[in-house]
């Protein structure tokens, strides 16, 4: 081994950082050179003299240094006050997060509600009595000739459609916003189909029953 | 040196901050000691102990209990110290040593240095070493420095000091050779029985 990879290795010697077989090498060329070994005794002196500074007291502020600047820090006030109110602390914010998720969604279901399945949200048992009435978008016109005393009611959208597709045609009218007009007429339609049938039929269970129907924002009685 | 073990099983009953507290009172010394060590001024030492101290309790939900503290503690301080040399290699303040000082109240003084490597009566005396070893010290390179601190006055393994430094085993074994190379050039003058017989190779 020379000199250069003996010194090279006396830190980690000194440390008895070096494995077996380095060791001994090491050791052996001390044993035969002066300069390698003056080397040596140098590195333990430094080592032992940084080892035996005399260690200066830490100044008393330190910790109080800390733990001001540790006060100053944002997010320190929280955890004092989430452990004082904890309980409190997570009820309101469960009820900052779900309320106005609760509201906003209430505002959008209402609308969607009514429009895809017919259901009307507001006013007075309207949908119960009468599903149709209550499908009848905002633009129904209800066309109420001089005769009260009719026995029959034809209703028809506006756009003529035969009467046999009428009822077929109401529940999509709802959804399309089609024009839909009720005639209430004099005339019974003796040869309606079947499906126009049921149809005088509800119609004229709705005019028994005060004629009520309701949408969105209000209701209207007759 | 203190048993981190034994300390992070007695602190895990604690509360965030009381534990924090308890740790930062039991190492506090040697934070201290390790800073004043690297920047050689007691001022700076308070100043980058304290940073250290605050960088630790912002990241000390992410120390893993039942791990040693000190170690995690003192590669903050590592990393600190690196980064504000660094800083200041950026940015460097020079001061010419000729100059004279100007006084806050007013007037001038001459600046008075210490010759560490010419007074024989007094090399011996511990508080000289001391200086001469701080000297030293503070002119080798920071990462030499503080491998040779964690090692010599730590008494850090290098595995340890591995780990604190955040590199392989073989380079803290290359710090610390040549850190201790530069310091047996510069503290050889101090040990004047020796002085003649160490040569840098």
């Amino acid at each position: 081994m020379t000199c250069n990879m003996t010194q090279r290795l006396i830190s980690a010697y000194v440390d008895r950082e070096l494995s077996e077989d380095e060791r001994a090498r090491v050791r052996q060329h001390l044993a035969l050179c002066a300069e390698c070994m003056a080397v040596y005794e140098m590195t333990l002196e430094v080592k032992t003299a940084l080892g035996s500074m005399a260690p200066s007291p830490c100044p008393e502020c330190l910790w109080e240094c800390v733990r001001d600047q540790i006060a100053m820090l944002p997010f320190q006030a929280e955890p004092e006050r989430s452990s004082r109110l904890s309980p409190l602390r997570a009820v309101w914010s469960f009820a900052r997060l779900v309320v106005p998720a609760a509201i906003a969604g209430t505002i959008v279901a209402i609308p969607l509600v009514h429009m895809i399945f017919g259901v009307s949200v507001f006013g007075p048992a309207g949908p119960r009595q009468q599903p149709l009435a209550s499908s009848t978008p905002p633009r129904l016109v209800i066309t109420t000739p001089a005769s009260e005393e009719s026995s029959s009611t034809r209703y028809q959208p506006a756009g003529g459609a035969a009467p046999g597709r009428t009822a077929s045609m109401l529940s999509s009218s709802s959804l399309l916003g089609l024009d839909t007009a009720i005639n209430h007429s004099e005339k019974s339609d003796r040869n309606a189909s079947s499906p126009h049938e049921q149809l005088n039929l509800l119609l004229r269970r709705m005019q028994d029953s005060s004629f009520t129907y309701t949408w969105i924002g209000g209701s209207t009685h007759e | 040196m203190v048993n981190q073990q034994a300390l992070a099983t007695t602190a895990q009953p604690l509360s965030k901050d009381a534990e924090f507290e308890s740790l930062v009172l039991r190492y506090q010394n040697s934070v201290y000691n390790i800073a004043l060590r690297m920047s050689g001024n007691p001022d700076e030492a308070q100043d980058l102990a304290q940073e250290a101290f605050v960088r630790a309790y912002r990241s000390f939900d992410s120390y893993r209990r039942g791990t040693s503290f000190d170690k995690w503690l003192y590669r903050i301080v590592t990393n600190l110290y690196i980064d504000e040399v660094r800083r200041r290699k950026r940015n460097p303040y020079v001061e010419s040593l000729d100059e004279r000082i100007t006084m806050s109240g007013g007037g001038e003084v001459d600046r008075e240095i210490a010759d560490l490597s010419h007074s024989p009566e007094t090399v011996y005396d511990r508080e000289h070493l001391d200086m001469c070893i701080q000297s030293a010290l503070a002119q080798i390179p920071p990462e030499f420095r503080m491998a040779v601190i964690l090692c010599d006055i730590e008494g850090f393994s290098y595995e340890e000091i591995a780990q604190i430094m955040g590199t392989s085993i073989g380079t803290v074994r290359s710090r610390i050779h040549r850190g201790r190379r530069g310091l047996r050039e510069r503290i050889a003058p101090c040990f004047p029985a020796r002085s003649g017989e160490v040569r840098p190779t």
